[in-house]
């Protein structure tokens, strides 16, 4: 029964996040599991968003206000919407359909089962790891699972201490995965912290599926395929989706706009843009550092924009007033409340040293390729770079290349800036490389070039 | 021509009989080779009953040929004092039993010319296989650096999670080829539990498997060095460029290769954290579970015990005692603290009418009970002049504590700790209660502890004073954020932080039995309001 009643807490932010997505893809082109993905994580983001709305306002019963009206609001567009995906469309699974029978080639077909295999143990690890046992990692359970029980216990004993037990933040760290549990536990009815931990296997699914999705039209189905294998190879990102940090959070959020950004630049759909935009304005919501996230994004936008859109000038001042009204909607709510309330933030005092740039590398290195658990992937990630710089700088793929940079050259900047900072974030800098692993994936699955072996195989 | 044709037919068909044979052959050879006779030590554990001890409180019975072990209050181990041989004569060692658990974590210690005595940092490490049927675990023991000269007892941890485990026999061998590849096979894949009793500050790497790494990157690297190097010739001396194209295949090729190796072995592991996962938790209750992810039932029903009993609108101090050392497993507690009670709601306005709640779980000093007030870490440094006084408004909010330890944070590390004084004023900042002694220092954190205590009131304005005394500015360390009680930071007469800053650890007194969950882990609460 719990399942149920988690399945169903998980079910509705799912129709919140498609009502969105149908809103800015009325012509429907996203595919279905590419639709429920995308669904899911800006489903997820909006329903905790909207918690935290309605936790400020003197109302009670948040959670069935949410409930309602997103059931309503699905209801009333299923009715009213005549072109609609589930009346006049069949719905379109074509991702995947025919990816077995229509394959002749034995070795082909030996492949693909032996990568979907491989896949379908990675994802059922992830599901059991995280759903058999209760939160036991120190961050998961310190800052994100004990704020999401507070806030349910609050609003079940002392309803006017809810804000007060939002203001009770590290580091003035945003809400958004603590309100995510909390809205589980009021749907379980239980602070389950067993089975709250569910949404990061399923946000894994869902980053999965779009960056399948991403380099289906680059690389063909074998192709994708290898590349969504590749990016559930490195051991520490299949653990992140088991031990609830909000680091996978940020990570899916951040690579799927980032994935939905090189879509855009490619196809020019306005539904890609607003695909990017929003995941990116969530990173803010999810942990402070988002806000470099999104600014990377802004970034890169700009660097389009400039670069080789040809769009008209108004069209431009239009998409970059756009990004930044997501963050208005979005991330500044909780920044605002985090400056009325002056809430204690992470402050760090400038001291730059550029002896410390070989000191950084050197620990790099031996996190990246020694101890890090990252298998062989930045040996790889190398020797792409070296081997194919020039389809590095060709075409679209100079804009991952840049959002690469543009990571890298933060995470620089912060480690030669701020010398307080230098142990805590080497400690943590695998976890803080996450966000970037698949993107540099996803980027490699676009510079590699295709092995073609025969017609039908080609990776 | 027909003929021909016929001829060779024949011949064909007579060459593949001819190889097919010859693989056949070669095959049985080979396992004739690889299979050849052992020589064993067989120690039958129901066979030689007396010859080996159980660790305290565990206990066995004989069931169908083989023991079970049964555990007591402290972990199962197994001895085995007088077995003695030589190390060179046995490279492989093989467990039978049948563990309730798959995959828990099993290990072998011995004692040799290296270690004298049973020691667990020179051990060989197993996983216990798949739950409920009889296994054979393959230890690899010959390629211990340890596991030379006379072997002079083992010791078996036969696993970590197991309260009843059946064995039948340890047997020592000297292998042939296919028993030592199967040790060999099963050190490869032995299951790592990357779970239990860690603290994820940073994830550590798990899965991977260090020993693989350092043995295939070099290879990687190499190939990569060597192909940037043939790529840069093609460039430099304008060869033909299928030569850059081939090269960087090959070398992408092989790195794939080696990435599919270790994804494989991955996956195994995944198999093994699977079936583990659904053995250990399948079935139990959240709570049993909280337990065993904690590695202390104790604990978890504890803290259970505490929520049912203490009131929901009253404040609770200690997580747990202060003489746990803060490893990752007493954090892993702390959080579980956290994470198993309900939140307490009190108002700052009336808490201090209410009695509040200690929670204690084994303390090392009973007489001695200490309540941890955890402040947020260092955000800043000030530069103290020499003979510069900081001072630190504090207020004794609980009747019942008394101030016990100060701990401030001092970047430069060859400063004369005696050279800061740190005292505890009154109002007017001229009248010294008392004074605080340094006692260490642990990484940038100096600890000044009040001895004999200083009692002041609940209410009373005090002022902890800090004074540089060195020849030289001392850079101090004051926190900004996430307080728990409230206080003020002066600076020349002036309030630089409306907060407190330092890191400070109060003692209860006067405190009376709440409730007792037993004589380990029991509530106390203040014998007076305020």
């Amino acid at each position: 029964m719990i399942i149920l009643k988690l399945f169903a807490g998980l079910f509705i932010a799912w129709m919140l996040g498609h009502l969105i997505i149908r809103f800015f893809d009325p012509g429907k082109k996203l595919s279905a599991f590419e639709d429920m993905a995308l669904s899911y994580l800006v489903g997820q983001g909006s329903v905790t968003l909207l918690l935290f709305l309605l936790f400020l306002l003197p109302i009670a019963h948040q959670s069935l206000i949410i409930t309602l009206l997103v059931v309503g609001s699905f209801a009333v567009k299923m009715f009213y919407d005549k072109s609609g995906h589930w009346r006049n469309k069949k719905i379109s699974f074509g991702i995947f359909s025919g990816f077995f029978l229509k394959r002749k080639n034995i070795i082909i077909v030996l492949l693909l089962i032996f990568l979907v295999s491989s896949l379908f143990i990675k994802i059922s690890y992830s599901f059991v790891e995280a759903c058999s046992k209760p939160e036991y990692a120190w961050d998961a359970a310190g800052n994100w699972t004990l704020a999401g029980k507070n806030y349910f216990y609050a609003e079940k004993y002392r309803t006017d201490k809810v804000v007060e037990e939002l203001k009770n933040t590290v580091n003035s760290y945003p809400r958004g995965l603590s309100l995510m549990h909390y809205w589980l536990f009021w749907w379980m009815g239980e602070a389950n912290d067993q089975w709250s931990k569910m949404i990061f296997p399923v946000e894994l699914l869902c980053l999965l599926v779009i960056f399948y999705c991403g380099l289906k039209p680059a690389r063909g189905q074998l192709g994708a395929l290898v590349f969504v294998c590749f990016l559930c190879s490195a051991p520490i990102f299949l653990y992140h989706s088991t031990i609830g940090y909000a680091d996978l959070t940020k990570t899916v959020y951040f690579a799927a706009g980032m994935i939905y950004f090189y879509r855009w630049i490619q196809t020019n759909q306005e539904l890609y843009f607003w695909s990017f935009a929003l995941p990116l304005a969530f990173t803010s919501w999810i942990k402070m550092e988002g806000r470099i996230l999104y600014a990377i994004g802004f970034v890169l936008l700009l660097l389009y924009l400039w670069r080789d859109s040809k769009e008209t000038l108004r069209s431009k001042i239009v998409h970059i007033g756009e990004y930044l009204l997501l963050f208005m909607v979005i991330g500044l709510p909780w920044q605002l409340f985090v400056l009325f309330n002056q809430l204690p933030g992470q402050e760090g005092w400038l001291s730059f040293s550029f002896y410390r740039f070989l000191e950084f590398h050197a620990k790099v290195y031996e996190l990246l390729f020694l101890g890090g658990s990252w298998g062989m992937f930045w040996v790889l990630a190398a020797g792409t770079t070296l081997f194919f710089f020039k389809r590095q700088l060709s075409g679209r793929n100079f804009y991952l290349l840049a959002a690469i940079l543009l990571f890298y050259g933060n995470l620089l900047f912060i480690y030669l800036c701020f010398s307080d900072t230098v142990d805590f974030m080497l400690l943590t800098f695998n976890r803080v490389l996450l966000p970037i692993y698949p993107v540099i994936v996803f980027n490699m699955g676009c510079v590699l070039p295709s092995l073609k072996i025969d017609e039908e195989l080609v990776v | 021509m027909k003929q021909i044709d016929k001829y060779l037919n024949m011949v064909k068909k007579q060459a593949a009989l001819i190889v097919v044979g010859a693989l056949v052959m070669c095959l049985i050879v080979g396992l004739m080779i690889v299979n050849l006779p052992e020589e064993k030590l067989v120690f039958d554990l129901a066979d030689n009953v007396g010859l080996w001890q159980l660790s305290d409180g565990s206990r066995f019975r004989e069931v169908d040929g083989a023991v079970e072990l049964i555990k007591g209050p402290g972990q199962l181990y197994l001895v085995i004092p007088h077995l003695t041989f030589f190390a060179g004569q046995y490279d492989v060692c093989v467990i039978e039993g049948r563990w309730p658990i798959a995959f828990d974590q099993a290990h072998l210690l011995f004692i040799s010319p290296f270690n004298q005595q049973f020691n667990f940092n020179v051990r060989c490490d197993f996983d216990t296989g798949l739950a409920g049927g009889w296994n054979k675990r393959y230890l690899d023991i010959g390629s211990h650096g340890a596991w030379q000269g006379m072997i002079k007892g083992v010791l078996l941890l036969p696993g970590e999670g197991a309260d009843r485990i059946r064995l039948k026999s340890i047997t020592f061998i000297k292998p042939n080829s296919w028993t030592r590849l199967k040790a060999i096979w099963s050190a490869f894949i032995r299951y790592r539990d990357p779970l239990l009793g860690t603290c994820f500050a940073m994830a550590t790497p798990i899965l991977a498997g260090k020993p693989f790494n350092p043995f295939v990157l070099p290879i990687v690297f190499g190939v990569l060095v060597i192909g940037g190097s043939i790529m840069a010739g093609v460039r430099i001396f304008q060869a033909d460029q299928r030569i850059s194209k081939i090269t960087a295949i090959i070398c992408l090729v092989i790195t794939m290769l080696a990435i599919v190796t270790l994804d494989m072995r991955n996956n195994v592991f995944y198999l093994k954290g699977i079936m583990r996962n659904v053995s250990l938790y399948w079935g139990k209750s959240i709570q049993e579970k909280r337990g065993i992810v904690v590695g202390d039932r104790d604990f978890t029903d504890f803290m259970r015990f505490c929520d049912e009993n203490i009131p929901l609108d009253v404040r609770i101090f200690n997580q747990v005692s202060i003489d746990l050392p803060g490893t990752p497993p007493n954090y892993l507690a702390a959080v579980q603290y956290a994470a198993n009670l309900r939140p307490r709601f009190y108002d700052p306005q009336t808490w201090g009418r209410k009695r509040s709640y200690y929670i204690f779980y084994k303390p090392k000093d009973h007489k001695n009970l200490e309540v941890f007030q955890e402040q947020a870490s260092k955000t800043a440094y000030f530069d103290v002049a020499p003979g510069e006084k900081l001072f630190q408004k504090i207020e004794l909010w609980q009747p019942s504590q008394y101030l016990y330890q100060v701990n401030i944070w001092m970047r430069d590390k060859d400063i004369n700790n005696d050279g800061i004084e740190l005292a505890l004023v009154s109002k007017d900042k001229r009248t010294v209660a008392g004074k605080a002694k340094y006692v260490s220092h642990v990484g940038e954190e100096a600890i000044f502890r009040f001895v004999p205590s200083v009692n002041f009131g609940k209410g009373e304005e005090m002022f902890l004073q800090i004074e540089n005394k060195n020849r030289k500015p001392v850079a101090i360390g004051v926190a900004f954020g996430e307080l728990y009680r409230e206080g003020a930071l002066v600076r020349n007469g002036k309030i630089i932080n409306n907060d407190l800053s330092f890191r400070l650890i109060y003692r209860p007194k006067n405190l009376a039995l709440f409730k007792r969950f037993n004589n380990e882990a029991f509530i106390l609460m203040d014998q007076e309001k305020s």
